[in-house]
């Protein structure tokens, strides 16, 4: 059997040359053409091929699996991420059939998105392998300086990381569930460009959760190593930074319930005694960071001192109009070419811990047009409809304190005042009269009611950011704080605006709770995934 | 050699290397005839007739570690099984619509009746096609999918009957095509926009009193992709490719050349007038736009159907 394998990094292009008779010769090596031998050979293209793996990140190629054409639709993280998590959790809504499959659990191993998330998350893995050869053979040949090799290298191992978690708590269960026990997804850390590699993958079975925890965490050990503390200007939030790999770090360890070592990294980020009400004096000793003064500071700059990472979008390449945040979470808008698809919950809504003064209700939401024609409630955190600009958000530094607040809350026996005076300093920006009204050690009757409003903040504070299927998949076994699995959500498509009520009751949901058992909370593994590579087990039940 | 898929976890961009993917078996036969029917004075009626039969038949395919691959599925929709045809239709059986409750049924690999539940898209038993009751809670997975029909025509051929008498032809080709099944994504996509703006018309035929037996389920906003399955392939969708095509009609005449050159002092040699309609008529049950508008794989999914194309000409030969 003959074999031709054929491999793009970021442009390889096989030629042909033909030619009888002809003396001239063809340029064998045009300048914009680059193959998988020299993309490495100068600086200038290192730094391409580094910008081509954060590419990778921010969309790689959506394919509808029903031989339409493919497409660009933020898949990884460009946006898709955060919708498929809004999408499974119950705090945003559904508006029409856009996100219907994910929203009500009906996908199975050919459903669109499941597939381009599986498929574009290990793209952006092997990208980032590739390219990690590519700089160490640059920095051992002197092409690069060996610190700057293993710079990109720990850039390329954060994003690895980050692509390897979001497959685990979409494809995996939880940590939780038998202490890493079960069946967590291949940890792809060679590169594959040959077709040798790509048997070598065929004998890789699935590693369990607590392997896969174990990778994250070495990339990650690597990358805050090796990592920059900052860089020029915007690039330190649209590019890997030392904080943000131990930002990540401390939400890895949280979904490995690993306290202390929560704690000890948080400790890297936190200064050893905060000033809630003074909530812009805490600032991280890492680069920096530190909560914008405003509620809305993060999303009127896209670069702002709290955007420890994000995803970086301009009007250039963006995940257009068919994935883009601002287009799919902005109201309904022939100006702004918003589509009003992805609308708050009154789940979120109506939580009492909301205080109605808030004022994220007024500066981070409004009520518009959805995609029916009916008013609903949005969120203006995604500004840009028209360019699609919006930058998309990772983490944020206001995350670096509740996970340090909910770490330290657990690992107290009683009202930790370490964990009250960090959940303050996130929530005082947000409510009025902060001196009187921020919480005490007395607000909390044990330590629990403590544990509980900051993972009520964390809904509120990061409400349309696609974080909450993440809480809910790692705390789903929790006796009390879990949900016991996909939590109930209003009926898709629901928008009665009059539901929307400040502390007020919920409108019954419509659309069931799914338990932790039942097959549907994990996703299926893609059907040619196992076509393909049989040694990859289905989740059961699909 | 054709691109061999690489699982997805590999990472490689198109998911695919091009390599010997197996060996395929082609089997049948090729005939053609050229008959002068009729010859008679100054009439003459000429036919030509040719026919294929092909059996493609997939012999084997490549191997993944050591272990050779019985299946590949290069699409949703589609399957490489060995011993079947290439890029046969793969998915779902439908068995109909449930006249007591409006929800489609299909067939489970055992034969029995699985209902998907509109609401919420969860399979359940049913008892009959008109019972309303949801059984016991189910699955329809990827091992409840069979062969639903080959995605190649097995016969095919045309037919050219052409007619002269003195200056006059009269030349009709058809063309016919048997045997191949299509998926008419089209079809089933068309249902998706449920604000009866742009939506097919099988949606008139919807399900909507107990007791009514159709084959379009109920309407459910916002649940199409569940009411029609998206992205699979189902014996609802698909419908046989058979068709009758007359491709070609050509009615010229000829100027006796020796007269025309004696008229006009040698000024023209020959003249010919010529109408032509090409792709003149179809016979065919399919129910796209055209029955030959599909992709290698069966695949109707929005292609241009062939133009209609009806011609005038005059020869003059200088």
């Amino acid at each position: 059997m003959k074999y031709i394998t054929k491999f793009s990094i970021l442009l390889v292009f096989s030629i042909t040359l033909l030619f009888a008779g002809c003396k001239e010769k063809l340029d064998l090596a045009p300048f914009n053409q680059i193959d998988g031998g020299t993309a490495y050979a100068t600086a200038e293209r290192c730094l391409l091929a580094l910008n081509g793996v954060y590419d990778a990140a921010q969309s790689g190629v959506y394919d509808p699996l029903n031989g339409g054409a493919t497409a660009v639709r933020g898949y990884p993280f460009g946006a898709a991420a955060v919708e498929q998590q809004d999408m499974r959790g119950e705090d945003m809504i559904n508006v029409a059939t856009f996100f219907a499959i994910t929203y009500q659990s009906t996908y199975n191993p050919t459903s669109p998105n499941n597939v381009n998330m599986w498929k574009e998350l290990y793209a952006l893995v092997n990208k980032a392998n590739i390219s990690i050869e590519g700089f160490k053979t640059a920095g051992t040949s002197g092409i690069i300086t060996s610190a700057v090799a293993a710079q990109y290298e720990a850039e390329c191992r954060f994003l690895r990381a980050m692509a390897h978690h979001e497959l685990l708590i979409h494809f995996a269960k939880p940590f939780s569930d038998g202490n890493g026990a079960a069946l967590g997804v291949p940890y792809r850390d060679f590169a594959v460009q040959s077709s040798s590699a790509v048997e070598l993958t065929k004998t890789l079975p699935r590693e369990t959760v607590a392997e896969v925890y174990t990778k994250i965490l070495a990339d990650l050990d690597f990358a805050e190593s090796n990592l920059a503390v900052t860089l020029t200007g915007s690039e330190s939030t649209y590019r890997a930074t030392k904080a943000a790999a131990i930002a990540l770090k401390m939400r890895v360890k949280l979904h490995k319930s690993d306290l202390p070592g929560v704690i000890a990294e948080g400790g890297k980020l936190i200064p050893a005694t905060v000033n809630p009400l003074n909530f812009t004096s805490v600032v991280s000793p890492i680069g920096g960071w530190a909560l914008t003064p405003v509620v809305n500071g993060p999303f009127l700059n896209n670069a702002s001192k709290e955007s420890i990472f994000s995803i970086k979008n301009d009007p250039l390449d963006n995940p257009q109009t068919n994935a883009s945040l601002a287009r799919m979470y902005g109201q309904s808008s022939t100006a702004t070419g918003g589509r009003g698809l992805v609308a708050v919950s009154p789940i979120s809504w109506n939580l009492p811990e909301w205080t109605c003064t808030d004022r994220r209700r007024t500066a981070l939401y409004y009520n518009g047009t959805d995609n029916t024609g009916n008013t609903s409630k949005f969120t203006s955190k995604y500004t840009d409809a028209v360019n699609q600009s919006d930058w998309t958000p990772y983490i944020r530094y206001a995350e670096v304190l509740l996970i340090q607040a909910e770490a330290e809350a657990r690992n107290a026996t009683a009202v930790s005042q370490r964990a009250v005076d960090l959940l303050n300093t996130v929530r005082n920006r947000a409510i009025v009269d902060s001196v009187t009204n921020q919480y005490t050690s007395g607000s909390f009757a044990n330590k629990n009611a403590l544990i509980n409003a900051i993972l009520k903040e964390k809904r509120i504070e990061f409400l349309a950011e696609g974080k909450r299927w993440g809480d809910i998949h790692r705390l789903v076994q929790d006796p009390v704080f879990g949900t016991g699995g996909v939590p109930e959500k209003m009926v898709n498509g629901f928008n009665n605006i009059g539901a929307f009520v400040c502390g007020g009751a919920v409108p019954a949901a419509g659309t069931p709770f799914i338990p932790y058992a039942d097959y549907r909370f994990l996703w299926p593994i893609p059907q040619q995934e196992r076509n393909t590579n049989p040694i990859i087990e289905q989740n059961s039940g699909y | 050699m054709l691109d061999v898929p690489t699982p997805f976890s590999t990472g490689i961009p198109g998911n695919s290397i091009s390599q010997n993917i197996g060996r395929v078996q082609n089997k049948g036969v090729e005939l053609s005839i050229n008959a002068t029917l009729v010859q008679a004075g100054d009439f003459e009626w000429n036919i030509n007739a040719n026919y294929s039969h092909i059996k493609n038949k997939i012999v084997s395919l490549f191997t993944i570690g050591g272990v050779e691959t019985t299946e590949l599925f290069p699409s949703n929709y589609n399957i490489n099984r060995v011993g079947e045809s290439i890029n046969a239709l793969y998915g779902y059986e439908f068995a109909g619509v449930n006249s007591g409750n409006g929800n489609p049924v299909y067939l489970n690999k055992d034969g029995k009746y699985v209902q998907r539940n509109i609401s919420n898209g969860t399979y359940y038993f049913a008892n009959s096609l008109n019972d309303p009751t949801l059984g016991a809670a189910t699955t329809l997975t990827q091992a409840d999918k069979k062969i639903l029909g080959s995605a190649q025509p097995i016969d095919f051929g045309a037919i050219t009957n052409t007619f002269s008498y003195r200056g006059i032809s009269l030349e009709l080709m058809f063309r016919y095509q048997a045997g191949n099944e299509i998926m008419n994504i089209t079809r089933q996509e068309i249902l998706s926009n449920q604000k009866f703006a742009n939506s097919g018309k099988d949606l008139l035929n919807r399900w909507t009193t107990p007791g009514q037996v159709t084959d379009v389920p109920k309407l459910w906003y916002n649940q199409d992709a569940i009411i029609n399955q998206n992205g699979e392939a189902t014996t609802r969708f698909i419908e046989s490719g058979n068709f009758l095509r007359l491709q070609n009609i050509v009615l010229g005449y000829d100027f006796d050349a020796r007269r025309l050159q004696s008229l006009t002092r040698n000024a023209l040699r020959s003249a010919r007038f010529f109408v032509q309609a090409q792709n003149a008529f179809v016979w065919t049950n399919y129910k796209g736009i055209d029955p030959e508008a599909y992709s290698e794989n069966g695949q109707d999914n929005s292609i241009s159907p062939q133009v209609r194309n009806i011609s005038f000409g005059v020869n003059l030969g200088l």
